[in-house]
Parts: structure tokens; C-alpha cells; sequence
């Protein structure tokens, strides 16, 4: 079976830069790939295993998401793709992310007026540990990624920061249990 | 059964419009059947979940409700039922169509409870969070599961699913009614007959005078026809078991 894999979002990323070039614009965009598909570029999930949806934080202006939006809309209507592929639901849990996150980003590609990054490996370990107490895929992604001990013990450290500074004190100890659980089985 | 060599559970879903990232299976689907594999594989593919729910919230009118119900209670083993319930009624909750209650019904809850997804079964620590994180649908199943995660950003529009399964357009016209049912129950579960209306019943998990009903219609619409079985009463065919350019996956289409 021939794995479709990062060219999913390659493409995709590319007729949107395309699209955005085209409406003679001189701005600029720039954007970063959580999940899933960020996992795919960077070769440590599964194609089976993954979807190919698209979320991404906007690091450029706010106010050019719409543009954006409408190209990425254009690009699935050509390709007939979900309307919605590209998208920045994560943003809600973007203070989820580990400090100094954007200095760690990795470069996608450069899409005409479009540059896209995505996340490091151990930035992503750290938001598929978030997100593993309620996402069960979470954690099959983190058994396949296998992170080091070394990986666990920064997303410990992160997951004590994000604790002493919530608001209303809540507790990671589910997110820590998930650590320690890869710590025991070595995953 | 008529089959060939079966393509992946993930190369079937990317055909049916699943944004996994694998090539689509290029072969026709056997739809129904896909959900009896979904759950027997979705402990060990958790993603499964919340995409067939949001596939079947999107899409329930192309299944088969009696012959799904059917496939539940003849090939469905016991400890993948509660999965199914609970996907199928998960994709009630979140509009698919009621009908889909006929395949819940046979199916049967797992006791004593589990977590559902195998990465959380092995682990005390997990088990106990797969527990207090559970949805109240997935303690009534006994399958320790959150709320169904919905990707609706993963499922491609209908256009798509139409133009690269040609055989669903009836089903959907149908909106998987009995008729869809009988005829899905010939294309795949027979070589294109049955020896009578009784056993077309018993095929569909309904009653004869509903069966009746159906293939009166379907002989209408010139989808089924009656034959005579040299006195031995009365059979049932399809007409076109499968019409060229129209029943057959789009093979040579592009993905993109």
C-alpha cells in the first residue's frame, strides 16, 4: 500500500502559498504546525495512524488569518478536501506549549508569500502528553515515539512550571502519571 | 462472501473519504463489514474512534441498518460488540441517523468494564484515568472510553466520497433502507441470488412481509428480479450485479 504520507500537507501547504501569491498581495504569512501533521513532517508518527488535517498557530498578524483561511478554503475546494483541513483550533491550548517553543520551531518550507514551521520533536512529546489524558490517541502516538528518558524528565519539569502558574491550581497529575508510565515500560 | 484480498482497515476508510494519510484502498468497500473491522481493531488504533464517529454522524445514510444488525449478530464476536454499540450510538448523539439503533440493538455490553483502548488496559495508573475520564455512553458499554473527539477537518466532502465510490450513490438514495439492505446483502453476501424470499429475510435480520415490500419496490426501480426455480418457488437476483463505470471504485482517479 503506498503510504500518501507528508505529501498530503506538502501539497496542500504549496497550492496555498500558490493561491495566496496569486492575489498579489505583498504580505507575508507565517505559521507553525502542531499534531498530528507536525508529527508526520518530522517522520515520528504513522501515516496509517495519523490524519492529515492541518493545525497550525498563526505567528504572523492576527488579522491576516482571514486571507489565509480563504486560500487554505480554495485549496481543499480544488482538492477536495475538509473545507476546514487547515485550521488553528490548538490555539486554545497553545499556553500548553513548553517554554521557548519557537526557538526550538523547525523549518517546513517556504511556500511563496507562506513560511511554515512545526514543532520540535520534544515540543511535540510534550503536547502529546497534554493531550493524552483525554485523547487515548495521544498516548498511542507517544508509544510509538518512544521518547527518552531524558525527554520525560523536561516534560516533567514543563508540567511543574504550567502547574505552579495555573490560575486556578489545577493539578497534572494525570499528565504526570502518563510520564511515568512511559518512564516504567520504556515505550 | 464474495471477496478478493482485502486492502487495509486504513486504506478503506482513506476510501471512503477519511483524511488518514495512506493511499485509498482503490477497491470496492464493503461498508457494513468496515464497521465490524473497526471494531475489532479500534483498541489498538484509538484515532478510529472519534473519525467513524464523525464519518457516521456525517454519512449514517449510507449504511445498511438491517444488514449491518445482521453481520452483528452472524460475524460480530462478543468482545468487540461493545465497541460498536458504543460508536454507534455515539454517532447518534451526534446526528447520524436513529435507525442505526437496529445494530445496536444486538449488541452486547462487556463485563465487567475495560478500557476500551489497549494502550490504557496493561497500566493501573492508566486504567484508573481511562476510568475517570470515561463518557457516561462509554460506562453503559462497558468500554472505558472520553467523548468521541470529533474530526470533522478529516473527513472529505460528499463530492468526493461519491466520485470515488460510484456503488454508494444507491445507498444513499436509498438512505439505507431495507432496499439497500437486500441489495448490499446480494453484491456481497451472495453470488447475486437467493432461493427465496425467507431467506432473504433471515439475510436482512427482517420480516417477510417487509422484505416483500422491498423487492416489490426494488423490481420497480429494475434493481432486482424474481426467477423461477423450476417449481421449487420462487428466487431473487440482481439485476446488474455490478455496472460498468458506475459500481466500481474510481481506480485511476488521483487522490488529489
Amino acid at each position: 500500500m503506498p503510504a500518501i504520507d507528508t505529501s498530503v500537507a506538502i501539497r496542500a501547504l504549496q497550492r496555498t502559498g500558490e493561491v495566496l501569491a496569486a492575489s498579489a498581495s505583498e504580505r507575508h504569512w507565517e505559521v507553525v504546525v502542531l499534531g498530528g501533521t507536525a508529527g508526520l513532517l518530522a517522520r515520528l508518527l504513522r501515516p496509517e495512524r495519523t490524519t492529515a488535517d492541518c493545525d497550525v498557530l498563526l505567528l504572523s498578524d492576527g488579522a491576516q488569518w482571514a486571507a489565509l483561511a480563504d486560500a487554505a478554503r480554495v485549496v481543499a475546494d480544488q482538492l477536495q478536501l475538509p473545507a476546514t483541513r487547515l485550521n488553528r483550533d490548538c490555539e486554545a491550548f497553545a499556553w500548553t506549549l513548553p517554554l521557548g517553543w519557537r526557538s526550538r520551531m523547525e523549518r517546513v518550507g517556504q511556500f511563496g508569500p507562506l513560511a511554515v514551521w512545526r514543532v520540535c520533536r520534544r515540543d511535540l512529546i510534550a503536547t502529546k502528553v497534554l493531550g493524552a489524558t483525554r485523547r487515548p490517541q495521544d498516548l498511542e502516538d507517544l508509544r510509538h515515539i518512544r521518547p527518552t528518558r531524558e525527554e520525560l524528565a523536561w516534560v516533567r519539569e514543563h508540567l511543574d512550571r504550567l502547574e505552579s502558574e495555573h490560575l486556578d491550581g489545577r493539578s497534572f497529575d494525570p499528565e504526570r502519571a502518563v510520564v511515568g508510565v512511559l518512564e516504567d515500560v520504556g515505550w | 462472501m464474495v471477496s478478493a484480498s482485502r486492502p487495509t482497515l486504513e486504506a478503506q476508510w482513506a476510501q471512503l473519504g477519511v483524511l488518514l494519510a495512506v493511499a485509498p484502498a482503490q477497491h470496492e468497500i464493503d461498508l457494513e463489514r468496515v464497521l465490524l473491522h473497526t471494531a475489532r481493531e479500534v483498541s489498538a488504533h484509538a484515532r478510529l474512534f472519534g473519525l467513524t464517529i464523525t464519518w457516521l454522524a456525517e454519512y449514517s445514510g449510507f449504511i445498511a441498518k438491517n444488514r449491518l444488525r445482521r453481520l452483528v449478530i452472524d460475524e460480530l464476536e462478543p468482545a468487540f460488540q461493545p465497541a460498536l454499540g458504543l460508536i454507534l450510538e455515539e454517532a447518534i448523539t451526534h446526528g447520524a441517523q436513529p435507525d442505526l439503533r437496529l445494530a445496536i440493538d444486538v449488541c452486547r455490553p462487556a463485563r465487567p468494564p475495560r478500557p476500551l483502548f489497549a494502550a490504557s488496559q496493561d497500566h493501573a495508573s492508566l486504567r484508573t484515568l481511562a476510568e475517570q475520564t470515561a463518557s457516561a455512553a462509554s460506562k453503559r458499554w462497558g468500554v472505558w472510553a472520553p467523548a468521541a473527539d470529533l474530526k470533522k477537518d478529516a473527513i472529505r466532502p460528499a463530492a468526493w466520497l461519491l466520485e470515488q465510490n460510484p456503488s454508494l450513490r444507491g445507498r444513499i438514495v436509498r438512505r439505507g433502507d431495507l432496499r439497500c439492505s437486500i441489495l448490499e446483502t446480494l453484491r456481497h453476501d451472495t453470488h447475486g441470488e437467493v432461493e427465496s424470499e425467507s431467506a432473504l429475510a433471515r439475510l436482512n435480520a427482517a420480516t417477510r412481509v417487509a422484505v416483500r415490500k422491498s423487492l416489490q419496490a426494488l423490481v420497480l426501480e429494475g434493481e432486482i428480479r424474481y426467477i423461477d426455480r423450476d417449481g421449487r418457488g420462487r428466487g431473487v437476483a440482481i439485476v446488474h450485479e455490478r455496472r460498468s463505470g458506475q459500481d466500481g471504485p474510481a481506480g485511476s482517479r488521483s487522490h488529489w
